[in-house]
């Protein structure tokens, strides 16, 4: 799956975008779940996270955050097992396009190519979590440095005399193996606000801010069809609605596609478990949010999962009444080949501070005016061309009925969008 | 003495005390400056033979890139040298040597004084051959920023001059080698609403 095959099938036909998909180095964080015991093992977590950002007429339009991880569960070991976790973490509109894009299907495509990818291509050259600055040689340049000491060590390398075999930065950092096909949780917190990337972009009369209800029915019917082209049949589906019970949740269940949907998550079955044990730590995330508070009011032990999500709704983050929901895929995708992202397709940076810069120059403007939007594209633009002589790519869209397609018909565009590389087994629901 | 006489005394003797605070403040901050200036000269005399200094630098730092637009890194690499010649705190020039950019920029040192007065800082504008660009405000404007035109200047131009002058120009050698670093940072350097939780 190429990602200007996959956009250019759901963009308007003959009109031009840019994409940003921006990667981050890959790095080894604390396990996304609490371990109940403190027994050493040898499970590693590698964290890596995406933006994608669309482009039209020198504007930036669309934007989707994605935080990969995958979890290797004995890297010492030879089974190579684990899983990978994708935590689609904000997908945002500015209302700055000029022509109607159908972000439904932009939104669907780029998690499928996201989960297209082999999970082996996050695990090279991986920023340890902790350097063993004790062990690391005298001749290299860490954060521990000190600024005259990191003088000298640049004044050696430059004698003339200087003739020590290259450094080879790779033995500082891991390079792990996991099998291909690993099981696969794609995990998603739904919730209304006015802006998600976008600063200001609510003030944009032009963009439309929905609701709780209809946001929850819009990622729904995305991972519907994800579900059904992407994943193998016996693939779970849950959905949560905290504050909700499983009767005015199942009416959210009535028109999908796919059989296998079910009230609940994928955390863990037992309501009597404890809270902090099963719910993962994702970034900017209301129930990470909601953990680290128990954990500072001392009640992270004693809160079971059947209080964590009643009491979850009662947050003050959230207004009262309305719907957030959480959603959760876990399964084996049927993607037949899983490929590592061809460099045309990604901008990696050479640093988590390189990601931040050009993310910044996305998300650090102001969207109520189109100034903002434009703004940002020639910033990214500019950076991408004077500082690592790249170009983002180009996509010339090919959907013809596309420009008046509405965003929640999805039965109208169904065959339009399946990708090449993809053999969906259906399971359809009775 | 009564009550009242005795505080009255109290908070006098206090103002006069505060005044020579005042002033030996002031007398540091001059001593740092006089202590300094030759090194600083000495310093600006070693940059000079190492190629591409302030580029490193510049490209090193966050807050500068927010200042300016991604295109302005053309101008920035031509950067030459920086200095910082301080009358006094309050009143000091940055004194920038560019290479020429062909058809673009030429060849040039100018001084740009800026002046700190009644916590307002203000400055005169500096010819440094490049038309003043309409819209997007670019680091070349910069040059023109006065601090008080009623005309659109560059946005946050008193607060790039203090950074040059209180940051960038005193800490360049630090943000030379971090820049240099052979291997990246590991996690904890991340925010900390990201990390792990501690239980008990």
């Amino acid at each position: 799956m190429f990602l200007n095959e996959a956009l250019k099938s759901i963009l308007p036909e003959g009109k031009e975008f840019e994409i940003l998909h921006l990667r981050s180095p890959s790095i080894e964080c604390h396990p996304l779940i609490a371990k109940q015991t403190s027994s050493s093992d040898d499970s590693v977590t590698v964290k890596t996270q995406h933006l994608f950002v669309l482009f039209h007429n020198e504007k930036t339009i669309f934007g989707l955050e994605i935080y990969v991880y995958i979890n290797l569960k004995a890297v010492n070991s030879s089974t190579q097992d684990g899983e990978r976790v994708i935590f689609i973490s904000k997908a945002d509109t500015t209302g700055h396009a000029d022509c109607k894009v159908n972000y439904r299907s932009v939104t669907k495509v780029l998690i499928e190519y996201i989960l297209s990818l082999d999970p082996n291509s996050y695990l090279q050259k991986v920023i340890p979590k902790r350097f063993d600055y004790g062990k690391i040689d005298g001749t290299l340049i860490t954060k521990k440095t000190s600024s005259i000491k990191a003088l000298r060590i640049l004044a050696n390398r430059n004698l003339p005399s200087y003739s020590a075999e290259p450094k080879s930065q790779t033995q500082f950092y891991n390079s792990y193996r996991c099998r291909a096909n690993l099981e696969t949780k794609v995990c998603l917190f739904t919730r209304p606000a006015p802006q998600y990337l976008f600063p200001e972009s609510s003030k944009n009369p032009n963009k439309r801010v929905i609701d709780g209800d209809r946001l929850l029915r819009w990622w729904l019917s995305i991972l519907d069809d994800i579900l059904l082209e992407t994943f193998q049949e016996d693939t779970k589906a849950r959905l949560r609605i905290p504050g909700e019970n499983p009767t005015s949740i199942r009416r959210y269940l009535k028109d999908v596609k796919y059989g296998g949907w079910e009230v609940g998550d994928i955390f863990g079955t037992k309501h009597k478990d404890t809270a902090i044990y099963h719910i993962p730590l994702f970034p900017d995330d209301p129930k990470a949010r909601f953990l680290r508070q128990l954990v500072e009011e001392n009640r992270a032990r004693k809160t079971i999962l059947e209080t964590f999500w009643i009491e979850l709704q009662n947050r003050q983050e959230f207004k009262l009444s309305v719907t957030v929901s959480v959603i959760g895929i876990q399964g084996l995708t049927a993607v037949k080949s899983l490929q590592r992202p061809p460099p045309c397709d990604v901008i990696l940076s050479s640093s988590r501070k390189e990601f931040n810069a050009i993310k910044r120059y996305v998300t650090g403007e102001n969207y109520d005016t189109a100034a903002g939007a434009r703004e940002a594209y020639l910033n990214v633009r500019d950076y991408l061309s004077v500082r690592r002589n790249q170009k983002m790519m180009t996509i010339v869209g090919q959907f013809t009925t596309g420009c008046k397609a509405n965003d929640r018909d999805s039965s109208s565009q169904r065959t339009v969008i399946t990708a090449n590389t993809l053999q969906p087994r259906k399971k359809l629901k009775k | 003495m009564s009550d009242e006489a005795a505080l009255s005394a109290a908070l006098s003797d206090l103002a006069d005390c505060e005044e020579d605070v005042e002033k030996a403040e002031e007398d540091i901050e001059l001593y740092r400056l006089k202590k300094l200036a030759p090194l600083y000269l000495h310093r600006d005399e070693i940059i000079q033979k190492i190629p591409g200094f302030w580029r490193v630098v510049l490209s090193q730092h966050d807050e500068f890139a927010d200042h300016i637009k991604a295109s302005d890194f053309e101008y920035v690499d031509a950067i030459k040298s920086i200095t910082v010649h301080w009358k006094t705190f309050q009143d000091y020039e940055i004194e920038f040597s560019f290479n020429a950019i062909e058809g673009k920029l030429k060849d040039q040192t100018i001084r740009k004084h800026f002046l700190l007065k009644d916590e307002q800082l203000t400055s005169e504008p500096v010819d440094i051959g490049v038309p003043a660009t309409a819209e997007r405000k670019s680091f070349v404007d910069w040059f023109n920023w006065t601090g008080v035109s009623n005309a659109k200047e560059f946005p946050d131009g008193g607060e790039l001059a203090a950074l040059f002058s209180e940051d960038i120009y005193p800490y360049c050698v630090k943000y030379y080698t971090e820049a240099q670093r052979d291997v990246e940072d590991e996690e904890s350097a991340g925010s900390s609403s990201e990390g792990e939780l501690i239980l008990d």
